[in-house]
């Protein structure tokens, strides 16, 4: 008796947490911050933006007023989805696209907080002939060594005939291991090298004196990086199914019936 | 229906070729290969471009492009009495001495009075940065490249027609034609390629003095003997063995599409569709009504048809900036109406694409000259992939939006007027526009994720344009769940959609008008204060309409 009471109480307090009026807070919520962050970053520049809005907790308007940041929207929402999975969603083949719709988010929300937590951002400035293992932080200062070197072989800039529009940016390099042996590679726009867990991308390159230039690139460690891309096809394929069920039922009556929720 | 539908493409074929009815002798001159911002184009393109560059305008007093060019280029005299230059600012001309007639456009022969103080004036606007100049400096230094460019194409076959050889000189040479291509990709125009000092192939020298003869034989007023030089020219440069090589057909295809203007056709059918289903409103009369759809049809044909073309010329997707945004947009607005009209044939779905793709296609116009160039794309967007699925898509999302906006608008009227029934079907029909819009935004900004984490390794970096399309998917979803919740009745979402449309504008170029971020193409100035100007119109409609629909509708 007193068991069944119990959980009768956290189904109430779960099927609260998965209220639909709960999502449309969150969402407008999180309309707010986005404009606001982009606003905040028209002034203050990105870092800030990260700092007060995007990677924050609570932002303090004005100074003093506590406002949910994106991480407590985010963590809030998480919450919502996942109590909306188990108290509000119904499991019906004709809901299969808004289920997969729903958990893809669910697992979008949360590859977010893991990239966020476990990842890492780094940039590596090479002059044409230099190697280097050293990555260096956003910020400038020394971050981590990598298990390898990499050498700058040559950096291309092509513009495109009669302009200064640039059309590739191309740099070679040697990637170097521990023991002594090395391979070439080349990485370009759109074309990362990826190597031991890091990844490479062309950021930018600058001439030095005497036609010797040097080539920037932003180096990622991401061992989540494959849970937005899982999130997604989730996403895709439910959002695909349901646009189709959806057309089924419009040839019929031009919307779908206003009923309930699945 | 089938006879009805042949008919009106004959009619807007006819009217095509009519309106743009061209002198015959200009036929090889027009398609000369030139090689022009990093890309092969007809000289014809080069011409419309120049002159909308000083004249702000394609077709400025009726003067044709292309005879216009060939005036400057082989008789330099008559063309200082063409009214081509701009003059946006009027206290520039007060300033440099000149008759000031007011904002517009003047003859070279007015402004040469004026010339030396310009050259005063831009030389010390031009050591300073640009964002530091007034707007009549600003103004100076704008007029005075375009005169330099018109001063270098006045030389640029003095080679052939004697006098000062413009080589030499900086000014305008970067926008002389470069219509002699050498060894390793390089393209000259024929005065910079006599002046280079090394010998050239007898090839080359051979395909100048073709250019000379034509050069002669338009100041003899022969046109005959222009035409046939020039098609010597261009067989010549046809023949040439090259990576470099123009394309004939592709050459022979951007000549159509300059002249059908395509996109300009495709709003005239638009705003005609808009005129006939106001009538079909007064007379209540469904022939009408079916003359519009019959007329969005046939603008949407020469719409597909122009984007088609820009992409077999630029061997591009085709969105790759902010004036295809515009065009692509429209289409889809377009497309969306003449689904709904067919889904619902009283419904407003055909008017709000119209209107959608109407007002596009006009504000596209005012970018063309950024855009409708067809110029090359840096090496961050050079990515036919991506180009081809997440711009289209979003641009797809934000067509739905954007017609669901209108539809918006349409379905608070209707409740305001109190037209109940109207109301239930404009409800299911906003519904289902907006949940189009929000689907294939969600799909395009996960691709655009999947893209930067492609290109950038990173999923999601808080890019302005990001937030943007993360403002519009959080937008629509609350109000879908608002909807499931109860909260919000049919005027409620029509007002949310509205809403959504703001968000869309906001995405759309508020980040492009922020000028930050790795979307930030295409800035323009004014363009703040339109949307600003857009988003208070927008606000007091809706504190002005949305209750008093709401109290008609419950009544």
């Amino acid at each position: 008796m007193k068991n069944t009471m119990r959980t009768g109480a956290l189904a109430g307090i779960g099927r609260s947490l998965a209220s639909l009026k709960l999502t449309v807070v969150l969402l407008l919520l999180l309309a707010l911050l986005v404009l606001g962050g982009t606003a905040w970053q028209a002034e203050h520049g990105l870092d800030a933006a990260r700092r007060d809005v995007f990677s924050a907790w609570v932002f303090p308007l004005f100074g003093f007023i506590p406002l949910p940041g994106l991480l407590a929207a985010g963590l809030l929402l998480f919450v919502n989805l996942l109590a909306a999975a188990a108290f509000r969603l119904r499991y019906r083949w004709r809901h299969v696209g808004l289920i997969l719709i729903h958990y893809g988010l669910l697992l979008l929300i949360a590859g977010g907080f893991y990239i966020a937590l476990s990842s890492g951002e780094y940039f590596l400035t090479l002059r044409e002939g230099e190697s280097g293992s050293v990555l260096s932080l956003p910020d400038g200062q020394s971050g981590v060594r990598l298990p390898f070197a990499l050498k700058l072989i040559d950096f291309e800039k092509v513009t495109h005939p009669g302009t200064d529009i640039p059309k590739s940016f191309t740099s070679r390099v040697e990637v170097i291991a521990g023991d002594g042996r090395s391979r070439s590679a080349v990485i370009a726009m759109n074309r990362p090298l990826r190597t031991g867990g890091y990844a490479f991308y062309q950021s930018s390159y600058a001439e030095e004196e005497e036609g010797v230039e040097s080539s920037t690139f932003s180096v990622v460690r991401n061992s989540g990086r494959w849970l937005p891309y899982a999130a997604s096809a989730l996403l895709f394929l439910g959002l695909a199914w349901h646009f189709l069920a959806m057309i089924a039922v419009q040839r019929k009556e031009v919307a779908p019936a206003t009923g309930r929720h699945p | 229906m089938k006879a009805r539908a042949a008919l009106m493409l004959t009619v807007w074929l006819a009217a095509a070729a009519t309106l743009s009815a061209a002198p015959v002798q200009l036929r090889e001159f027009r398609r000369m290969a030139v090689m022009d911002q990093g890309r092969l184009k007809p000289l014809d393109t080069f011409a419309r471009n120049l002159l909308k560059q000083f004249s702000g305008r394609a077709r400025p007093e009726g003067i044709d492009a292309c005879e216009w060019l060939s005036r400057v280029l082989f008789a330099p005299g008559a063309s200082a009495a063409d009214a081509v230059f701009l003059v946006r600012q009027p206290e520039l001309l007060d300033a440099i001495g000149v008759t000031n007639r007011g904002r517009g456009r003047y003859t070279h022969a007015q402004l040469r009075p004026g010339l030396r103080r310009l050259h005063e004036l831009a030389f010390r606007g031009s050591s300073r940065d640009e964002k530091d100049l007034d707007r009549v400096e600003f103004e100076a230094l704008r007029l005075f490249y375009n005169l330099s460019a018109y001063h270098g194409l006045l030389h640029a076959f003095a080679f052939a027609l004697g006098g000062e050889s413009a080589a030499g000189g900086a000014g305008g040479a970067s926008s002389l034609p470069a219509v002699i291509p050498l060894a390793g990709d390089r393209w000259l125009s024929p005065g910079r390629a006599l002046a280079g000092g090394t010998p050239l192939p007898a090839m080359v020298q051979a395909e100048i003095s073709l250019l000379a003869t034509a050069a002669r034989a338009y100041g003899r007023n022969d046109p005959a003997a222009f035409d046939r030089a020039l098609a010597g020219f261009n067989r010549s440069i046809r023949g040439r063995q090259g990576p470099d090589t123009p394309r004939p057909w592709k050459i022979s295809l951007e000549v159509l599409y300059n002249r059908a203007n395509p996109f300009f056709m495709a709003g005239l059918a638009y705003g005609l569709a808009l005129l006939f289903l106001l009538l079909a409103m007064a007379c209540r009369c469904s022939p009408v009504t079916r003359m519009a759809a019959w007329s969005v049809a046939a603008g949407f044909l020469a719409h597909t048809l122009g984007i088609a073309a820009r992409m077999l010329i630029s061997g591009r997707p085709p969105v790759t900036n902010l004036y295809e945004t515009f065009v692509f947009v429209a289409w889809t607005a377009a497309a969306l109406g003449l689904v709904a009209a067919r889904l619902q044939k009283r419904g407003p779905g055909l008017a709000a694409g119209a209107l959608a793709a109407a007002a596009l296609l006009s504000v596209s116009g005012r970018h063309a000259l950024e855009g409708d160039t067809m110029g090359m794309l840096t090496a961050v967007l050079d990515s036919n992939l991506w180009l081809a699925t997440h711009v289209v898509t979003i641009a797809l999302g934000y067509g739905g939006c954007v017609v669901a906006g209108i539809i918006g608008h349409v379905l608070i009227i209707q409740a305001v007027r109190g037209r109940n029934d109207a109301v239930a079907g404009t409800a299911r029909l906003l519904y289902a526009v907006l949940a189009f819009g929000l689907v294939f935004t969600v799909i395009g900004t996960l691709m655009g994720g999947i893209w930067a984490d492609q290109s950038w390794g990173r999923f999601w970096g808080w890019d302005p344009k990001e937030n943007g399309a993360l403002l519009i998917i959080a937008w629509c979803a609350a109000l879908f769940h608002s909807r499931l919740a109860g909260w919000i009745g049919p005027v409620g979402l029509a007002a949310g959609a509205v809403g959504s449309l703001v968000t869309v504008a906001l995405a759309w170029f508020g980040v492009n008008l922020l000028g930050l971020g790795l979307h930030a193409y295409g800035f323009t100035s004014g363009a703040m204060r339109g949307l600003l100007a857009f988003l208070a119109v927008e606000l007091v409609f809706l504190a002005v309409a949305v209750p008093l629909a709401r109290k008609r509708i419950r009544a």
